[in-house]
């Protein structure tokens, strides 16, 4: 049980932006939550991953994912640098104003161990009809020993549209 | 121009930078690969639900019930 939940900084998009990175991270937390509602620029959905990127490090990523889809479920894993982490953007063309629900976990981040962590996502399409991922688990890897001092975050093409919004939480877990 | 944007963790501050030619041909490169990956997974989870309902046909061929070639298959 975390001991404080302290919001590190915010970011909401006034204007579509290309990728938000959150840089100086401070390392007196245990863990970092990141928490976002976006919408990204593009039509289609095979783009629309969360890349992300550690310490501006384009390598040591490693992941599984569960998806769920309309008709069913798949799952895989990879090694991909850098790392996406979820088809979990709200699409042009997708529902009108509608933005998805992300949350990343990264346990011990400052530490000097390689660094878990967990992924989940939902995206709301408004429609019966689409194949395209609507919720996806993701268990990933940084397998890096460097205190995570930045993190970067971008949709795989196009821009995050204006009120995507971005928050980097601290956890502590010890007084 | 493109635009990303950093935010200082220390400070709050919030600045948007206009993304150099090399980034945006980065990010070019990347979406290209991401697609690419986004393509191959879409492909191998449809021979996963073609080759799954084969065997569920050649399974009630057999003799066994819907239900229970389900059973089976997963």
């Amino acid at each position: 049980m975390a001991l404080t939940y302290e919001t590190i900084q915010t970011y909401i998009a006034t204007s579509s932006v290309s990728d938000i990175t959150f840089s100086s991270i401070p390392a007196t937390y245990t863990d970092l939550i990141i928490k976002g509602s976006a919408r990204c620029s593009v039509t289609n959905s095979n783009y629309g991953y969360w890349v992300l990127t550690l310490n501006s490090t384009s390598a040591d990523y490693q992941f599984t994912r569960v998806i769920g889809y309309v008709n069913g479920i798949d799952s895989n894993g990879d090694t991909t640098n850098p790392m996406y982490v979820g088809s979990n953007t709200e699409f042009t063309g997708w529902t009108s104003n509608t933005f998805s629900n992300v949350e990343l976990y990264i346990l011990d981040y400052a530490g000097a161990n390689p660094k878990p962590i967990n992924f989940d996502g939902i995206i709301e399409n408004n429609s019966q009809s689409s194949e395209k991922a609507f919720q996806e688990i993701n268990n990933a890897r940084w397998n890096n020993t460097a205190a995570i001092t930045s993190i970067k975050i971008a949709p795989g093409t196009g821009s995050f549209v204006t009120n995507t919004r971005i928050t980097l939480y601290g956890i502590l877990k010890t007084p | 121009m493109p635009t990303k944007v950093i935010v200082d963790c220390t400070t709050g501050i919030s600045t948007e930078v206009e993304l150099t030619a090399e980034e945006i041909a980065d990010a070019e490169a990347s979406a290209q690969k991401f697609a690419a990956l986004r393509a191959k997974e879409e492909a191998e989870a449809q021979a996963k639900a073609e080759a799954k309902a084969s065997a569920l046909v050649k399974l009630q061929e057999l003799g066994l019930t819907e239900d229970e070639a389900k059973a089976l298959i997963g």
